[in-house]
Formats: C-alpha cells, structure tokens, sequence
C-alpha cells in the first residue's frame, strides 16, 4: 500500500465510504508511517475548521424587499420588451410599404395608349391622307379653317407634362 | 399548502404563493451564499437575486426534479459566477490579508487556546476563499454544507467520478496550503 492511496482512503474514510477490510488495513498502515499519520491529523484539523460558521438571519423584510426588485424588474424588462418590439417593428413595417409601393406600381393597370386620328388610321391601314384631302378640298374657307382648327387640336395636342 | 401547488401557482404568476417558497427556503439559501462570502449584507443580496433569477425562470422549471433542488442550483451557479467575478478583480493574498483577530472581536475570551483555534480557523477560511473556484465550491459544499456525494452530483451536473477526484484535489490543495503559511509563519 503507498501513501497516496492512503491520502485518498482517509478522505473516505472521513466520508464512510471505506470498507472493513479497508479500514483495517488503513490503520496497520497509519502505525507504521509517521509521514501519513501526520497526513491525517492535518485532514482532521482541517475538517474541525471548516466546519460551517453559524449563518445570521437574512436580513428583515426579505420578502417584501424581494418583491419590491421583482416589480422593478418586471417594469424594467416591460420596457425593454416594448423596445425591442419597435427595434423589430419599425424596419419590418418600412420592408412592407416598400414592398406594398413596389406591387402597386408592378401591378396597377397600364393606361391604354391613346393615338392620334392619323395614328388609327394607319393602324386600320387605311389612308390619312384621304382625310386631310377633304378638309383641304373643302370650298368654304370658314368650314376649313374650323376643320383645321380641330384636327390640329386633336392630333397634336402635347402630353401635359411636356409643356414647356 | 403542497410545495407542488405553490410551485404550480408561482409559475402562474401568483406571487404570495412564491412568498410561501421563498419564506420555506430563504434560511438556507442565506445560509449557502455566507458560507461563500461570510458577510451577511452581501449574503443577503445574493440571496435575494438567487431568488429573482428563480421567479424569471419558473416558466422553464419542469417538475421532473424539486423545487429545492433546482433552486439550489440556481443558487450555485449565481454564487459561482459571483466568486469568478471577484477573483478576476481582487486575487486573494494571504500574506496581506491574514491578520490576528482579536479575541473580544470574535466574541472569545481572551485565552490563548481559543485565539489559536479561531486564527487556524480564520487561515483555513482565507486559504479556501484563495482556491481556485472549482475546488472552493465542492468544498463548501461538501464540507462546510454537509452536501451528499449524489446532491453533488445533481447541483453541479458532475458525474460520481468528477465528484470524486475534484474533491480529493481541493482538499488535498487546501491542506497543503494552510500547512505550506504555519511552516512558512513558523520558519
């Protein structure tokens, strides 16, 4: 038997975790080893010591105090949750609108175009010449002019914002 | 009123229910946090934010240990992070700290035997208080606390080996320092 394993059987022994036979042996070896039995006295003065310091009472009021910490808490983690709500919130809800704009303007309806007299025509394939020929044909001076006048207004009228 | 119930009402936010547990079970959280800090004030403290920490977390307490037991490990872990928090800034030195205390001080008569006990007992104190914070804590626990191998095992989530030998080393280690500071005081 060495001197460490009896350095691991006095703390078992200490424990009662050391059987009989253990026991026994660890005391035959304790007889004869002044290095181990100087060992053991140390542990059992060492075990005295530490034997646990009365603890005072916790202080007064412990509870009430206790729960007063927990309301702040909860008023503290209230906040924090409220926070960290808008922290989330406030860019999720930005995303949103963003992408709302973006399929309203992907998805709206397009205006049909609208063409010029001149432009149907051509698109029926049909001559706009033959129109223009008749206003120019037309005897009575007044009646062109008028014609003229509506269909320069129909034809050539410029998109609003393209209006310098 | 059953602990089970009260347990059960507290997680449903009842708070003279977790009264009722905190009033069954401040004592000896208490008397865990001054075995670590042997100061009452700051014992108190602790105790109290071991048992904010356990109102925050009922909603994650499951019943498949008791309630005892999971707030006593609530209660090691809090006091472990406070032990690692004051070792990083303020090492414990012995040579500094360790001085006589006064017999009428620690309420003595003022003989000789008992001042020589209560200054070995105050130099195992800091020679505890000076390990590194593994060893402190099964030590504590263990031998100031009277803490069974298998309560060791659940509260610090060792196994029965881990357990084992980590004691053997801190006692080991506290042993030789206290002896190492009477050899060197006696030299």
């Amino acid at each position: 038997m060495n001197c460490r394993t009896v350095e691991r059987w006095l703390l078992s022994r200490h424990d009662g975790r050391l059987s009989p036979d253990q026991e026994r042996e660890l005391k035959a070896h304790l007889r004869s080893c002044p290095k181990c039995l100087a060992k053991e006295n140390g542990y059992l003065a060492l075990f005295a010591d530490l034997v646990r310091e009365e603890a005072p009472p916790p202080q007064p009021l412990f509870w009430e105090r206790l729960e007063a910490r927990i309301s702040e808490r909860e008023r503290a983690n209230g906040w924090s949750l409220v926070r960290q709500f808008c922290r989330r919130a406030i860019p999720a809800s930005l995303a949103l609108i963003s992408l709302a704009l973006a399929a309203v303007l992907l998805l709206s309806p397009r205006r049909e175009e609208e063409f010029s007299s001149s432009e149907s025509l051509l698109l029926r394939n049909e001559n706009p010449l033959v129109e223009t020929r008749t206003l120019l044909e037309n005897n009575r001076v007044e009646d062109k002019n008028m014609m003229l006048i509506f269909a320069s207004a129909e034809d050539y009228a410029p998109p609003q914002g393209k209006l310098r | 009123m059953e602990e089970q119930e009260l347990v059960r009402l507290s997680q449903e936010g009842d708070k003279a229910a977790f009264a009722l547990l905190v009033q069954r079970y401040q004592t000896k959280v208490h008397s865990l946090a001054f075995s670590f800090t042997r100061d009452s004030v700051l014992a108190d403290d602790l105790a109290q934010e071991i048992f904010l920490k356990a109102w925050f977390g009922l909603a994650r307490f499951k019943a498949r240990s008791e309630f005892g037991t999971w707030l006593y490990r609530i209660a090691v872990n809090h006091l472990k992070d406070h032990l690692r928090k004051k070792t990083a800034s303020r090492e414990v030195s012995l040579d500094r700290d360790f001085r006589e205390i006064p017999a009428s001080q620690a309420g003595l008569p003022a003989n000789n035997h008992n001042r020589d006990e209560e200054q070995r007992a105050e130099l195992v104190r800091r020679c505890l208080a000076g390990l590194p914070e593994k060893y402190r804590v099964i030590l504590t626990l263990r031998d100031m606390e009277g803490h069974s191998y298998e309560e060791l095992t659940r509260l610090l989530d060792l196994s029965a080996g881990t357990v084992d030998s980590r004691l053997f080393r801190a006692r080991r280690m506290l042993r030789e320092r206290v002896e190492s500071f009477l050899e060197g005081k006696r030299r």
